[in-house]
């Protein structure tokens, strides 16, 4: 009830806050006026690539190409009008039936104002390009931004909304005996396996992960097959689709926030190498090997230990986010880098022991490993006490029951996400049956310690802003930065990559710290600015998901037709296996997107704003000091949400 | 305690077979499915799918370049047709007495005014051009040929939709219905279609009525038909394959059984040839004849020749197509070739000459010396190079050698040609249209019509 009577006035203020700002712009609409704009397209941006307007203004808009054919789709007005390079008459389709003849016109006349209800509520309108064009086509893109733009103002309005509650909660705390924010230690969560045991049994069987890993295996090897023999054309060729678009959304939006690192499950990356090592897919090898109590093939070397740290997986992904344009626009370029993936792993397996290439190399394990501190589904010990007279170390060791685990974990250590690959090994291996499946509160994790992982936090979100900002932004001339596939911009794309090491090694980093100095002055912490910073990068780790949330999500809508046409045509070969051949390519719901994006990065945020409260209280254990500590951080925060919102509003 | 390990371990084990068999299955099954559907699907058989997946840039980068030999100004050319303001966008045209008056006529398919026009000649030497019929969006193929048995000339036509690329469905194949007093009433066979890019007459099931195959261009998704008429002005399509790119379509009664058969050329990716057997019934057994392992060769067309004179039907067939280039540019593996018909559905490829950009060539006994030689065109060649050709011509020495020569760098962007006498001078002149859908704009022409003046050129 008390909780109750706390949340329902904070609710409240945050709606104000939200729709006061709305509505207040709703009463300063302008008079419309007719605006004439020519569009120039080329490959691969329009100029401009952002139209201002006004509510009812009339739009006359004439086009020309500079290069070769091109459209303009702007499908919340049903229009593609396609244009030609020699002709300035253009051929206008509706967007949602090009089966109707087309008007063929020298101005497309377009009224600025959307119908119904959605004319106070949509303002961001992404047009696009709908001739194919080049290799990058599908980045072809500009906003039309109709004010008063509702979702800008309730969004920033909402923002502020949260960090002034924010700020109360903490004050309010003061005064009672209770603390403002649950710290993550209290939250260990729900025993999932011990009140399902046909679960717990179920995962028990030896053939359980294998079967998992098989069928990761059918999708490895369906994606190796159609990147590596299927059409060049990224949006037809099924490998590319089910990589950049279903697996990234699912990884991204799903797997990781819910089950935290649940995909190295069924990853079948190690399985080849795994399954050499073990010379076994399913039974369990007694033996003696590097004190294991199993028996093990291959070298079994043990990993150097200066590389123990998350330093070589941060490079690993940053090589592979450099070149993610490349693996995107070119389908064997993907093909390549999951054989070079999986022949790695499989080489590391027979030379080090247990997942070596998980552990210390995966770039794939960078990102979800960071984010899977956030994520419900964790796997810990069932009882402490059990743990703790525990001679064996089964878990770790190994036993009759099971392989040792192959992320060299103890169970009994493990309070943390991001190491463990829930392979439910040691599910198995355990002779107490002490380990289990725990569901917790969302984001339960949030101090870091270890200087690699901060810089991987702060790595994720300066990334996850980088790739929104050059694929989902307007403007072409970034995108001629990492135009390395027709273009041959070799030296910007040097420049691009220069770019973003920097941004993530050093400069985001540099005023992290700069920020961590200010609040470590104003607050007169005790510990230094340096282990306060990499504390607080834990605070990153929200928004960073939730702006890759909105990132994989824009994705997913805008190409989900050719997710159903390269189902239907996996290799581009021709086929037409669900007689969707053909289908017009429509986005879903565009009017939503920047709505659902602006919710991510105010729910980000949120999270972001209690766990670097939780940071500071846990590390300086004084109110009063965590209070002014966070100031200048959540407000640094505060400024990249609100860049943010306003990038995907306006 | 020793049992259950036992049978737990026979477990694991059986578990282990079934896994590892689930997954070799896989391994070998997946692919082995995906070749026999391909091969199901095209007709191709298992070496030429898994050659061509395999092979990259093959024989015809390595093949040689034809002797240049001197320039013979053997053609006037002169424009027909209206006047233009516009860079024009000429896709197809075709030499014919339309009004049966003696007189050779031009029909065209106009992109960039999306109308099917005839260009008469009345009288003999002034031409006049008529658009025929409503708005046909970018027409890429028109034929003129008596479809309803009046008596008089029809015009089957392919429309893409729009020129430049898409997906969706917007291509259509149009028959323009001559009431014989030139009036044309226009008959939509099929609408709703991926771009349709050619289209071609004959009685392809045997009933005596004229049917139609067509290739639909679409961009990735693209299909082969062939319509039944049943009469009345009511068809059935029938699809063959649902490749992309396919631009030409020719029937050839290629086995000589006395049906005809359908060959088609696809581009984009593809760079194929089929031939689709005919049972005499309409129904069809696919043949891959030829195909390049340059996935960029460029195919551009095919015209069907005996260019050696051995009694059967060669194809000569170029590849120039730089339409998907940005600019449009020529390769050097750019260029005519000779597909030589060895019999047995066999062809075997003979590179004739280089030309960047060859759009079209037919073969002609240009010196009329008994052999076929040939005339070639180029819509995407080096054009910011005054020399560079447009129009050239490849002398046959009888031994099918052949010697590259000149005609014209003025017009560029030269996409169609068509033959025929159109002065009876007992000469064969040539008939040209323009695509001027790129840079530059400086050396334009809708159509052309370039008079054959050999005898007294020579003298």
């Amino acid at each position: 009830m008390n909780r109750r009577r706390t949340i329902l006035p904070e609710v409240l203020f945050l709606l104000v806050c939200g729709t006061l700002p709305a509505f207040i712009s709703q009463l300063r609409v302008e008079k419309p006026i007719s605006r004439y704009i020519t569009i120039d397209s080329f490959r691969y941006g329009k100029e401009p690539s952002v139209i201002y307007c006004n509510r009812g203004d009339t739009l006359h808009l004439t086009f020309r190409s500079r290069d070769t054919g091109h459209s303009f789709f702007l499908q919340e007005f049903d229009m593609d009008v396609k244009v030609s390079p020699s002709d300035e008459k253009v051929l206008q389709f509706h967007s949602s039936n090009p089966q109707i003849p087309p008007i063929i016109r020298d101005t497309v006349v377009l009224v600025a104002e959307h119908p119904g209800l959605l004319k106070y509520l949509v303002s961001k309108s992404n047009f696009r390009c709908h001739v194919y064009c080049g290799p990058m086509h599908a980045f072809e893109q500009g906003n039309l931004v109709i004010g008063p733009n509702t979702l800008l103002h309730s969004g920033l309005g909402m923002l502020f909304g949260l960090f002034f509650v924010g700020i109360r909660r903490i004050k309010t705390s003061f005064n009672s005996s209770t603390l403002a924010i649950d710290f993550p230690e209290n939250d260990a969560g729900r025993d999932i396996l011990t009140k399902h045991p046909r679960i717990k049994n179920l995962i028990k069987k030896n053939w359980f992960q294998p079967s998992l890993m098989l069928f990761g295996g059918v999708f490895l090897y369906i994606v190796l097959l159609t990147t590596l023999l299927g059409t060049k054309v990224s949006g037809r060729n099924l490998g590319v689709m089910l990589v950049w678009t279903v697996w990234l959304f699912l990884l991204i939006s799903v797997l990781t926030p819910f089950g935290s690192r649940v995909w190295c499950l069924m990853c079948p990356l190690p399985s080849v190498g795994e399954f050499l090592q073990r010379r076994s897919i399913t039974g369990v090898r007694i033996g003696s090997t590097n004190g294991y109590r199993n028996q093990f093939f291959g070298l079994n070397l043990t990993w150097p230990k200066w590389l123990t740290n998350g330093w070589l997986r941060l490079i690993a992904f940053l090589v592979a986010g450099t070149l993610s344009t490349t693996f995107v626009a070119q389908p064997s370029a993907t093909g390549y880098a999951i054989l070079a993936f999986v022949v790695t792993s499989t080489a590391l397996s027979l030379i080090f022991k247990l997942r070596s290439f998980c552990q210390f190399i995966c770039p794939i394990n960078t990102f979800i490993g960071s984010y899977a501190r956030l994520g419900s589904l964790a796997l810990r010990r069932t009882s402490s006490e059990v743990c703790h007279g525990c001679k064996g170390d089964f878990c770790e060791k190994g036993s009759h029951l099971g392989w040792p685990c192959p992320y060299d974990l103890n169970v009994r250590n493990i309070d943390t996400n991001i190491d463990c690959g829930m392979c439910t090994e040691c599910i198995r291996s355990c002779t107490y049956d002490n380990v289990t499946f725990r569901w917790r509160k969302f984001g339960s994790e949030a101090d870091i310690k270890d200087m690699s992982l901060g810089w991987t936090a702060m790595a994720m979100l300066v990334l996850g802003m980088a790739y929104t900002i050059v694929y989902l932004g307007h403007w072409s001339s970034i995108r001629d930065y990492v135009n390395i596939i027709d273009k041959g911009n070799w030296w910007l794309f040097a420049v691009y990559a220069v770019v973003i090491w920097s941004s993530v090694l050093l400069i985001f980093p540099l005023l992290m710290y700069a920020v961590t100095r200010i609040s470590k002055w104003i607050s007169g912490a005790l510990q230094s600015t340096f282990e306060l910073m990499i504390a607080s990068t834990g605070a990153l780790l929200p928004l960073g998901l939730f702006v890759w949330i909105a990132f994989s999500l824009q994705m997913l809508f805008v190409n989900f037709t050719f997710i159903e046409q390269s189902l239907n045509d996996p290799f581009g070969w021709g086929w037409n296996l669900f007689g969707l051949a053909g289908i017009p390519w429509v986005q879903l719901v565009p009017q939503a997107v920047p709505w659902l994006q602006v919710v991510l990065v105010l729910v980000g945020f949120g999270f972001s704003f209690r766990n670097l409260w939780r940071i500071w209280i846990n590390k300086t254990q004084d109110g009063s000091i965590a209070l002014k500590g966070l100031l200048p951080l959540a407000s640094f925060l505060l400024i990249i949400a609100a860049a943010l919102i306003q990038f995907y509003a306006n | 305690m020793r049992e259950t390990r036992q049978v737990r371990e026979k477990t694991s084990k059986r578990f282990s077979m079934i896994i590892l068999l689930a997954a070799i299955l896989l391994t070998v099954g997946l692919p082995l499915g995906f070749l026999q559907f391909e091969s199901s699907k095209t007709g191709k058989t298992w070496s030429q799918i898994i050659d061509k997946l395999f092979t990259r840039k093959g024989e015809e980068l390595t093949t040689l370049d034809a002797p240049r030999g001197k320039k013979i100004d053997f053609l006037s050319p002169r424009p027909i047709g209206e006047p233009f303001t516009k860079p024009p966008m000429i896709s197809n045209l075709q030499a014919v007495d339309l009004d049966k008056d003696g007189l050779l006529d031009v029909i065209v398919c106009d992109a960039l005014n999306n109308k099917v026009t005839w260009i008469r000649q009345f009288p003999a030497g002034a031409y006049t051009e008529h658009a025929l019929g409503d708005i046909i969006l970018a027409p890429s193929h028109v034929e003129a040929v008596d479809f309803d048995k009046d008596g008089d000339l029809d015009l089957i036509v392919s429309s893409l939709g729009m020129v430049f690329p898409s997906n969706d469905k917007i291509g259509s194949i149009i028959i323009l219905e001559n009431d014989g007093r030139m009036n044309f009433t226009k008959h939509v066979i099929v609408d709703k279609i991926a771009r349709a890019s050619a289209v071609t007459a004959g009685d392809l099931d045997g009933d005596g009525d004229l049917d139609l195959a067509a290739v639909q261009f679409g961009y990735d998704d693209g299909e082969t038909r062939w319509i039944e008429n049943l009469g009345n002005w009511k068809f059935e399509s029938h699809i063959l394959q649902s490749l992309s790119g396919g631009i030409n379509c020719e029937l050839i009664d290629i086995d000589g059984d006395g049906d005809l058969d359908i060959i088609t050329l696809m581009s984009q990716e593809w760079e194929e040839i089929y031939l689709f057997l005919n049972n005499g019934k309409g129904g069809f057994e696919a043949k891959l004849v030829y195909g390049s392992t340059n996935e960029d060769f460029g195919s551009s067309s095919i015209s069907l020749v005996d260019l050696d004179k051995d009694g059967d039907i060669d194809m000569l067939y170029t590849n120039g197509d730089a339409f998907d280039y940005i600019p449009p540019r020529p390769r050097p593996w750019h260029g005519i070739n000779w597909l030589e018909n060895k019999g047995n559905y066999k062809f075997e490829f003979h590179r004739i000459a280089n030309f960047g950009g060859a759009y079209g060539a037919r073969g002609l006994d240009v010196d009329g010396d008994g052999d076929l030689d040939i005339v070639a065109v180029s819509a995407f060649n080096l054009w910011e190079k005054p020399t560079t050709q447009s129009f050239i011509w490849l002398e046959n020495d009888g031994k099918m050698h052949f010697t590259s020569h000149d005609i014209a760098n003025n017009p560029t962007h030269i996409l169609c040609l068509s033959l025929g006498d159109f002065n009876n001078d007992g000469q064969i002149d040539i008939v040209t249209g323009g695509m001027h859908a790129y840079p530059p704009y400086d050396r334009m022409a809708r159509v052309t019509l370039w008079m054959n003046n050999w005898r007294s050129a020579v003298k």
